[in-house]
């Protein structure tokens, strides 16, 4: 799962996943428009649904990660 | 990437992160101004490989978010404009008359073409011949609840949800900038068996090849084409009476002999029929669309005629029909009344070449009775200029692909002509063929660009027609002298060629010229608007 998301994020933000987990709590490592990518295509591949405040909290690698396996669980 | 592999990609529905990942090597790269309140950029992350499919690259300049549309900082070299509005956003009365108002500020100040695309009202707006309004009502009764997503509005910038985002993006960089930028196809090439039906016609007999559903489907749609102005032909490896047998026996087609404008059927190779097809029709083979279900035939004819646009046709008819209604070069925004005679005037050819075969010209020229109307800045020919000009190909001097505006604004301009030239004879009307776009100079006229439809070429009038146009401009500018600009493109020969014979020492400077119509040959008419 958590390698699942991270290949993700690396394929919709062009971040190389070693480089993603070495900033894992690492804020605005992308812009606004990669983020609202991620978002789509996080939510289509887990077929899930992040609710207003969450977008909001999904700001580093972690936190996506954490708040997806919680989502999922 | 090769043509027929781009359709199988973009039409097996591709997720996001493909579309967005595609790297495209159109050769043709394009200028898009985004004049907007929300956000674009979801449409622009995933249109890359739809415009590719039109052979087009396009880098999108963009406006800050602005309600007002004051236009300041607008791009005006741009080749398109897309006013991108979210209507909801406006706490006024009466926005509809607000950007009413607004979109006549921007007549004075942009000539290329303009789509609005008003999201949260309806657009039954006249805002002018250089305007397409874009709809997106017809994704409300497919997405339903999918069609907005304002949860996402507080990042993407946009209340339009992601699968409306991907849809539009098809839509614009399949159909709607293609058909805005780019000229429009000019002929449909057809295969027959297992693609306008199912079924092997010299196997199985014209009786028992099969129209399906989705066969019946596509049928219409190329019907529909047809009366759009599209010439239909056949391009098939049969027996001709067969074909005619079935076309006309078969009483469930939709598509009949006379809808097809040339029936090829050979068992050589189809660039052979495609190449006659061409030459008959006298169009080039870029304004060409080849349909076949073999990926084979569509290699070998795409290996002889590299520019040719290819359709594969597949098992599923429907399938088939979906890439044909999103074909790029085939949506026609406006339709003119060449348009409906076009295909009626190209078969009148053949009547026209067996007269030309059997009498002298001048003989040939009378026996036609021909008719032409010089008609001077009329407005309503506005939009059919605009269309010649930027289909014209092979008889043209300048390449100028006026816009609308740009028509519209030559024609108000007191220094300047736009003289049409519309042609019929007794065997069919042609429309408008010709113009020839001349402004004042001193004592001079300098021809900024003169086009002709080949489908007036070669009846013997050639030379009548554009001198004709240019005495027209010339005597209404009241100048003497005659100043011919000439751009040499890469498939105007016969422009070149007929400005060398006849204006070669016009090229350089202004030089006096006159021009007499020969008296009794064909009916001439000029009129003033």
């Amino acid at each position: 799962m958590r390698e699942n998301i991270l290949n993700i994020i690396a394929k919709v933000t062009k971040i190389d996943v070693n480089e993603l987990k070495n900033k894992m709590d690492e804020e605005k490592i992308w812009d606004s428009l990669v983020h609202i990518e991620l978002i789509i295509s996080l939510e289509k591949e887990f077929s899930i649904t992040f609710d207003i405040e969450e977008l909001f909290e999904l700001t580093t690698v972690s936190k996506i990660i954490g708040m997806i396996e919680r989502k999922i669980a | 990437m090769f043509n027929i592999n781009l359709q199988n990609f973009i039409f097996n529905s591709p997720d996001r992160l493909s579309l967005m990942d595609y790297v495209p090597n159109a050769s043709r790269s394009i200028r898009i101004s985004i004049y907007r309140n929300h956000s674009f950029e979801l449409i622009e992350h995933t249109i890359a490989p739809y415009l590719d499919f039109a052979g087009l690259k396009a880098e999108f300049i963009y406006s800050d978010y602005d309600d007002s549309l004051s236009f300041f900082n607008l791009d005006v070299t741009t080749d398109l404009l897309i006013i991108w509005l979210d209507t909801q956003r406006y706490q006024i009365d009466h926005v509809e008359d607000f950007i009413k108002d607004r979109m006549k500020a921007l007549e004075s100040i942009y000539k290329k073409p303009v789509i609005t695309a008003f999201l949260g009202i309806e657009q039954n707006v006249d805002y002018g011949l250089n305007v397409i309004n874009y709809s997106f009502d017809k994704y409300r009764l497919i997405l339903e609840e999918d069609f907005y997503d304002l949860r996402l509005e507080v990042l993407s910038g946009t209340k339009m949800s992601p699968k409306l985002c991907m849809s539009v993006s098809k839509d614009l960089g399949l159909n709607y900038i293609p058909a805005l930028v780019a000229p429009n196809l000019k002929a449909i090439v057809l295969d027959l068996d297992n693609t306008l039906y199912q079924g092997v016609l010299g196997e199985d007999g014209f009786q028992n090849v099969q129209l399906t559903d989705g066969h019946t489907a596509l049928q219409r749609k190329v019907k529909e084409l047809k009366k759009q102005g599209y010439f239909l032909c056949i391009a098939s490896k049969n027996d001709k009476e067969d074909v005619q047998e079935m076309l006309s026996k078969r009483e469930d087609f939709s598509l009949k002999a006379e809808d097809f404008t040339q029936i090829m059927c050979s068992w050589d190779e189809k660039a052979n029929s495609i190449f006659k097809i061409a030459e008959f029709l006298n169009i080039g083979t870029d304004s060409i669309l080849f349909v076949d279900d073999n990926p084979g035939e569509l290699i070998s004819v795409n290996n002889q005629i590299p520019n040719i646009k290819l359709l594969l046709a597949l098992p599923e008819a429907e399938k088939t029909l979906e890439v044909l209604e999103n074909y790029p070069g085939l949506l026609k925004l406006r339709f003119e009344f060449e348009d409906s005679i076009r295909s009626a005037d190209t078969s009148a050819n053949e009547q026209r070449m067996q007269l030309k075969s059997s009498l002298n010209e001048r003989d040939y020229i009378h026996s036609l009775k021909i008719n032409l109307i010089f008609r001077i800045n009329n407005v309503h020919q506005i939009t059919r200029i605009s269309e010649l000009s930027n289909k014209t190909n092979q008889f043209i001097f300048n390449y100028k692909r006026f816009s609308v505006a740009e028509i519209k604004q030559l024609i108000e301009q007191p220094e300047t002509a736009v003289v049409t030239v519309e042609l019929s004879d007794r065997l069919s009307n042609s429309g408008i063929v010709g113009t020839c776009v001349a402004r004042r100079c001193g004592d001079a006229i300098e021809i900024q660009d003169c086009f002709v439809s080949c489908r007036a070429l070669g009846r013997g009038i050639d030379e009548l027609i554009v001198k004709g146009a240019i005495k027209v401009a010339k005597d209404h500018l009241s100048a003497d002298k005659v100043h011919v600009m000439f751009q040499k493109g890469t498939r105007n020969v016969p422009a070149e060629t007929f400005v060398k014979k006849h204006f070669g020492a016009y090229q350089e400077c202004a030089v006096e010229w006159d021009y007499q119509f020969p008296e009794g040959l064909v009916s001439i008419q000029i009129k003033r608007s």
